[in-house]
């Protein structure tokens, strides 16, 4: 086999990783595919993580860019054309080759190929293309792809991608089209967004005529926001969010707080990305997909910022104090996923495990609740356990874990007192 | 479904350490078989431990569980069964980790070879992914704390002992393995750095045996080398 390695390919892979790594994305899940005899590789459901980077993150494919070269100039981005900053591309040949040796040597689950726009959308995917399908043909590479498609690409350039790759994504970027208007005045939210649509039609038609020897995106669509570069405010960006779930069916939204790149007086000034903003996004977004919570029990218009110091879940608790405690015997699903500690796998085995007996802090605990939170939110046959009761006027703290149990004592004994003053 | 092996008067739960006779292994592991497929699933998980009496406590699982039929998710109150639960959970877990964290190098005669450590003896379950994986690769696959190794290939499994050194590298492989290394360092955020985080997720008894921990270049260093190419 030819093996490609010049000394600079080491150079155009630190640049085009350096351009990439931006787009938070990672997964690898989604599709369980075995290999088959002359093939290389097998997918999990689960997705696999290979390694973690030095910010914590990750790493699970070969995440770069067919080429660092862009005509479009988004402020927030550092591969825009008015940077002046190394300029490369890297040959399919090339890059196919070392996403091969990467994935033998199990760096990795598979590739994500990002790109800068060079000439014009269709004739980068293309370069792209090439690259995914010398991986498929030459080198029988049965891994994980994720390929994006760049706005302004053509139907069949879109087809091609779903045809080979596991996942296909186009990032919106900002939640509202006056913002893209104003950071990225290439790109149009609502043409983004009619491109989702015309993917699940595209892959809906490639399934149907299918002759089974394609990948089909079976993993679906995701896509990114970023996170602080702009005014919008939480709610606006779960609307979005809630939307391309519902509607569009896409298994993903990232949110990536904004690291300032460039100078720009459209931008905010350069800060610390808003990490624990982030945060509290995801949580709020696992909420509505796997929950059942609706957005508008989240976050309002006239309320429209997710609490800082509260995980969401807990703040809608606090404001619904009505909904508890939760009698943990006889709660259905809906209402043990409302109660701040149980999740989904806990809640079904205290569905499973209630039946053949009572059950008990401890056992609540080997089943995986979350003691600390979940104790002021239920009762077990009746019992409460929170050392303050549901209503008491310090229960935030005490979730907070700022305030002992001795402060709280000392203050109910004199409290009385406040009432006579 | 009932157990061939001594029948035990008493039903207490704690009285496992008081055995009068060994329990058989081949008995048990035969018992395993003809239980439901999520139940042979964390019994041979349990298996992969190094605890002395693991076949004494799952004579008592099994034991549990036949009387009851029930999942033994219900009777985790038990101290036996859910200390077998709770530690199959981990070596699942382990294994899950081990499968991302594996590397191989390539050396000398077209072999593919993987060293490293782990708690549970999970050597079986992950040369059985990665022979599935990769289907045309002749594989080596070392537990070094175990000094246990396996060699794959076409779909054949062979235990194997080292008679001499490994073989060198090829020559491709000092490339690649900068480029990973350089890839590992590029991909992260600096603004982000979150080294805890990290370290959580890969724990430093990994590290050691990590391409991209080896001789880790700082970013600075990375750029030094190109100016000096």
């Amino acid at each position: 086999m030819l093996i490609i390695k010049s000394p600079d390919t080491i150079q155009k892979l630190d640049i085009l990783t350096r351009g990439a790594k931006y787009d938070v994305s990672c997964a690898s899940s989604g599709v369980e595919r075995k290999t088959s005899t002359g093939k290389l590789g097998n997918t999990l459901s689960g997705g696999l993580c290979h390694s973690w980077s030095s910010d914590g993150r990750c790493i699970s494919l070969l995440k770069t860019l067919q080429t660092n070269y862009c005509h479009n100039n988004c402020a927030y981005c550092i591969n825009r054309c008015k940077n002046d900053i190394e300029r490369t591309t890297v040959a399919p040949e090339e890059l196919a080759n070392i996403t091969y040796e990467f994935y033998r040597r199990n760096y990795i689950e598979g590739l994500f190929l990002s790109s800068g726009i060079f000439n014009n959308a269709n004739r980068t995917m293309e370069l792209m293309l090439d690259t995914v399908k010398i991986l498929r043909k030459r080198y029988g590479f049965n891994g994980y792809i994720h390929i994006k498609i760049l706005p302004g690409a053509e139907e069949n350039a879109i087809e091609e991608a779903i045809l080979w790759a596991d996942r296909v994504s186009i990032n919106v970027e900002l939640p509202t089209t006056s913002s893209l208007q104003l950071l990225a005045p290439q790109k149009d939210l609502k043409q983004i967004i009619a491109t989702m649509r015309k993917i699940n039609v595209l892959r809906e038609k490639l399934l149907s005529s299918s002759r089974g020897n394609g990948f089909y995106a079976k993993s679906g669509q995701s896509t990114q926001m970023i996170i602080g570069a702009t005014p919008e405010t939480d709610w606006q960006i779960l609307r979005l969010s809630e939307y391309l779930y519902r509607n569009i069916q896409l298994k993903r939204v990232y949110y990536s707080a904004y690291v300032p790149l460039n100078q720009e007086p459209i931008l905010p000034a350069f800060t610390r990305p808003p990490l624990r903003r982030e945060h509290r996004l995801y949580q709020a977004d696992w909420l509505l997909r796997f929950y059942k919570f609706s957005l508008d029990e989240l976050l309002t218009e006239s309320n429209p910022n997710l609490d800082e110091h509260f995980d969401p879940k807990v703040s809608w608790a606090l404001r619904h104090l009505q909904f508890f405690p939760v009698e943990i015997m006889r709660a259905d699903m809906f209402q043990l996923l409302r109660v701040p500690g149980i999740g989904p796998t806990s809640a079904r085995r205290i569905i499973q495990t209630r039946k053949t007996g009572t059950l008990s802090m401890e056992v609540l605990k080997k089943l995986g609740v979350v003691i600390k939170r979940a104790i002021y939110f239920i009762t077990i046959q009746g019992r409460y356990f929170g050392s303050v009761r549901l209503d008491h006027p310090l229960l935030p703290e005490k979730l907070l874990e700022r305030v002992s149990q001795n402060d709280i004592e000392v203050r109910d004994l004199f409290s009385h007192e406040h009432q006579l003053t | 479904m009932n157990i061939n092996l001594p029948e035990k008067k008493s039903s207490e739960k704690s009285d496992w350490l008081l055995f009068p006779q060994e329990v058989n292994r081949d008995d048990i592991e035969k018992e395993i078989k003809k239980t439901p497929i999520p139940i042979q699933r964390i019994l041979n998980y349990y298996l992969l431990t190094d605890f002395e009496n693991k076949y004494e406590e799952i004579y008592l699982f099994l034991r549990h569980f036949n009387e009851n039929k029930k999942i033994p998710i219900e009777k985790i109150n038990d101290p036996i069964i859910y200390k077998i639960i709770k530690t199959a959970r981990s070596i699942q877990r382990q294994i899950h980790k081990l499968m991302g964290l594996l590397r191989f190098r390539e050396i000398e005669g077209g072999y593919l070879y993987a060293s490293f450590t782990s708690d549970f003896n999970v050597i079986g379950p992950l040369t059985l992914h990665f022979s599935r994986r990769f289907p045309e690769e002749r594989l080596i696959i070392h537990d070094t704390k175990r000094r246990k190794a396996l060699f794959v290939e076409k779909g054949m499994l062979y235990e194997v002992v080292f008679l001499n050194t490994l073989p060198p590298d090829t020559d491709e492989e000092s490339f690649f393995c900068q480029l990973w290394q350089r890839y590992h360092q590029n991909i992260s955020i600096t603004e982000r750095e979150n080294k805890k985080l990290q370290r959580q997720n890969i724990p430093i008894k990994f590290q050691h045996w990590l391409t991209e921990f080896k001789g880790i270049y700082s970013l600075h260093q990375l750029d030094g080398d190109r100016e000096n190419t």
